[in-house]
């Protein structure tokens, strides 16, 4: 069985940008038929932002493949008419609009429900529906720094971003399984229904947990300053560069410390000044050889570590060669393009890129045709530029 | 209807740690019924104990509500048993033990296949299945290293930096969730079981490598790579008594928030990158003169994109969380009060949300164990022979 497990569901894009399009093409991943709406001037990625090659923006490309796409202006009401079209034949339909403005443009649910009860509609917008800011615009860095991610990964105070689009794919992916879950409820119960996914509130439901263990406990006073200072190991420093070792268990400890041959650091006594012991160590040991040595050490002593990529280096790592962990397709003006393949490995139902990203409007005619749209009334259409 | 969207799907929980653990607690939010397996000595987590309230840890709390508990020894051929028995009733099953040891103690995707075909059984695992790695052990570090994050938050040029949160444990988790959910699919309309192998490092590159990669997206990257915005994100601006964000994207954003910290002019650089680059600049040295408050008043007026910085000490008062419920109190029998965050997902019929504090270690072993049939008198010979307890 070649197909994805999603095949056979059908998911009306009206999304742009980033949260919305990581959100179906993680769908289209899984199988899928997504249809990408766009306006007349595409998806802003399309337009903005750089590397661009050939005029195509590399912006866009990341996050629309596995999609088709269809141009149709929503500003016609004809355009409208379309859209609930389509949407009566879909099983999901998912919005990352403003607030408002897809109830202002007649594509809101109480306009969807009227010619698809059973659908599910999702929206992504910044913030939840019942505080002041219901309605205010969000992009990525307002929602990091409002979550408190931006405060977590600074240090001494000073918030620092992460440095890319996370509140924006945390939100997409988040969306992405509360449409595949609700569409359970759809099939097995008839279940149709609106969810709202609000950036915030999905990026605190990832964020704060690991994090927040200093503020579980009410009131916290007594607690929150036992939170250990950094949750992750940084990257130990070596000859020539960098590696990872993340020993957890006693015996990686021992068998790492042995295979540097220092097994005294793991007999101080106090677990806490044992392991301060061992990081300082490690740090002042590693710079004196290179990270082929240590990755060597590492790999013997079958203790949790690794090499420490940049983009440089990654494509060519024997692991992510031997594995394909990066698919190049053929893109018709930009040519090669690198891209990961999707996360999960199925065994029967493999998650895939079937399709690259798609032109601008360039599955227009066919999908219409699919919706059994007369070839005269598409030819209409587009006269009067309502699709391209 | 109150039920979650996942109401009547049933999971076996192996995992242990935060990948699995974060994954199968989504499904519980989601309102499927999880049934967490733990050995004798409880999932490793429950061992951190800092911050800890009267002998219960904080760390285990946060990834294991709506759950159901219950202890088995793996060791014993018995309990082996049990576990195959309990996943002829589940629609799926998840491990996140190294490669090679839910075979060796009986309870791999071989052995559960024979009493459940339709069975979608998740691994996650650190490594992809191919390589030199591929059982490899790996944490959050290893991973966040591996595969470039640890470099692109450090910057170009710069020493190579964590994410301040166990991000590539979590993406896994998350990925897996999707992934099972999407499988459980392919089971009910096409009768399909099968077996899905998360590899921690892909779940990674495919939530990553996107819009940090556009500078190596064409081939050859050569010509391209130099053009990739040196930020993912906007770092917070300093004020005069904390930070603001603010994240202006359409000229008319620009436009409205240049006016109203009363410097229009900016915006008159004839090239944009240039012009955005005054704007920024302009930005930073003009917020530390005046409060956060009278910034974020600017930033509304403005309707321009922007808030508050929070950190834990501020953002449970924040009025945006307390009027939308984003956190809530349960009461923890030893511990006491325990605060949770809520779930991301608002359903308008299928709520998904707390229903079931974190279990007691084998809290809910008897239940369980009941409901699948098993009579009292075998759990009490189980118990006795330390199978369960």
């Amino acid at each position: 069985m070649a197909e994805g497990p999603l095949a056979g569901f059908r998911i009306l894009d009206l999304t742009q940008v980033v949260s919305g399009p990581f959100a179906t093409q993680t769908l289209g991943d899984l199988g899928a038929d997504i249809i990408k709406v766009e306006p007349p001037a595409g998806d802003l990625t399309r337009s903005v932002g750089v590397p661009r090659k050939k005029g195509v923006a590399a912006g866009f490309l990341v996050f629309n493949r596995n999609k088709r796409s269809i141009v149709i202006d929503l500003k016609q009401s004809r355009g409208v008419d379309l859209v609930k079209m389509l949407a009566a034949r879909c099983d999901a339909i998912i919005e990352n609009n403003r607030p408002g403005v897809a109830d202002r443009l007649g594509i809101g649910y109480a306009d969807i429900r009227k010619v698809n009860p059973k659908i599910v509609y999702c929206a992504i917008h910044g913030f939840g529906a019942k505080g002041p800011r219901a309605d205010a615009p969000a992009f990525d860095p307002v929602i990091q720094g409002h979550s408190g991610m931006a405060a977590l990964q600074g240090s001494g105070g000073k918030p620092v971003a992460v440095r890319m689009a996370l509140a924006d794919k945390i939100s997409g992916m988040t969306a992405a399984l509360s449409i595949v879950a609700a569409l359970h409820a759809a099939r097995n119960r008839g279940v149709g229904q609106y969810v709202r996914v609000p950036m915030l509130d999905a990026m605190m439901a990832f964020a704060a947990n690991d994090t927040m263990i200093g503020y579980a406990f009410v009131p916290e006073d007594e607690f929150k300053n036992q939170v250990p200072n950094s949750l992750s190991i940084e990257p130990f420093r070596t000859k020539d560069g960098y590696v990872a070792i993340s020993p957890f268990t006693d015996a990686q400890w021992q068998r790492l410390t042995a295979g540097v041959g220092h097994p005294e650091w793991w007999q101080i006594p106090g677990r806490r000044e044992r392991i301060r012991t061992c990081l300082k160590g490690f740090a002042e040991l590693f710079p004196q050889q290179e990270t082929a040595h240590w990755l060597k050490i590492l790999k013997e002593s079958d203790c949790p570590g690794g090499p420490v990529h940049s983009y440089e280096t990654l494509f060519s790592d024997p692991e992510v060669v031997a594995n394909e962990s990066f698919t190049t397709y053929e893109h018709p003006e930009a040519g090669p393009v690198r891209t990961p393949r999707p996360g999960w490995r199925f065994s029967e139902t493999p998650a895939r890129i079937s399709r690259r990203p798609p032109l601008l409007g360039e599955h227009t005619e066919e999908i219409l045709r699919e919706a059994n749209i007369a070839r005269e009334t598409i030819e209409e259409l587009r006269a009067d530029k309502v699709i391209i | 209807m109150a039920d979650g969207p996942l109401a009547g799907f049933r999971i076996l929980d192996l995992t242990q740690a935060v990948s699995g653990p974060f994954c199968t607690m989504l499904l519980g939010d989601l309102g499927a019924d999880v049934i967490k397996v733990e050995a004798p000595t409880g999932d490793t987590t429950r061992l951190i104990t800092r911050p800890g309230k009267n002998g219960v840890g904080a760390y285990y709390l946060m990834f294991n509500r709506n759950k159901r508990g219950i202890v088995i020894d793996l060791r014993q051929e018995q309990g082996r048993d049990l576990v195959r028995r309990l996943a002829g009733k589940c629609d799926a099953m998840i491990e996140n033990n190294r490669p090679g040891v839910a075979d060796r103690l009986g309870v791999g995707y071989a052995d559960v296949r024979k009493i459940n075909p339709k069975i979608v059984y998740c691994a996650i695992h650190g490594f992809a299945p191919d390589g030199e790695m591929a059982d490899a052990p790996a944490y959050d570090p290893v991973i966040q290293g591996f595969t470039g994050m640890a470099a692109i938050q450090g910057g170009p040029g710069g020493k190579p930096t964590a994410v301040k949160t166990v991000l590539a444990d979590k993406i896994s988790g998350l990925t897996a969730a999707i992934g099972i959910v999407a499988a459980l699919h392919a089971a009910r309309s096409r009768g399909v079981g099968q077996y899905l192998r998360v590899p921690m490092v892909e779940a990674m590159l495919n939530f990553v490598a996107n819009d940090t990669m556009v500078g190596y997206a064409f081939i050859p990257e050569d010509e391209y790579k130099h053009q990739t915005p040196k930020n993912g994100s906007l770092d917070p601006f300093r004020t005069k008594d904390g930070y603001v964000s603010i994240a202006p994207y359409t000229d008319d954003q620009w436009q409205r928030l240049l006016a109203g910290v009363g410097h229009p002019e900016w915006w008159d650089v004839p090239d944009r990158r240039e012009r955005l680059r005054t704007c920024l600049r302009g930005i930073a040295q003009l917020f530390p003169e005046r409060e956060s408050a009278h910034w974020l008043k600017v930033i509304e007026e403005a309707d321009c994109p922007g808030g508050p910085v929070h950190t834990y000490e501020t953002l449970f008062s924040d009025p945006e969380i307390v009027a939308n419920e984003n956190f809530t109190i349960w009461e923890h029998p030893q511990a006491g009060a325990v605060r949770t965050v809520n779930p991301g997902m608002r359903f308008s019929e299928t709520p998904a949300k707390f229903r079931r504090r974190p279990p007691a270690l084998g809290e809910h072993t008897e239940e369980v164990l009941r409901e699948a049939g098993i009579p009292l008198e075998q759990l009490a010979e189980l118990r006795a022979d330390k199978v369960i307890n």
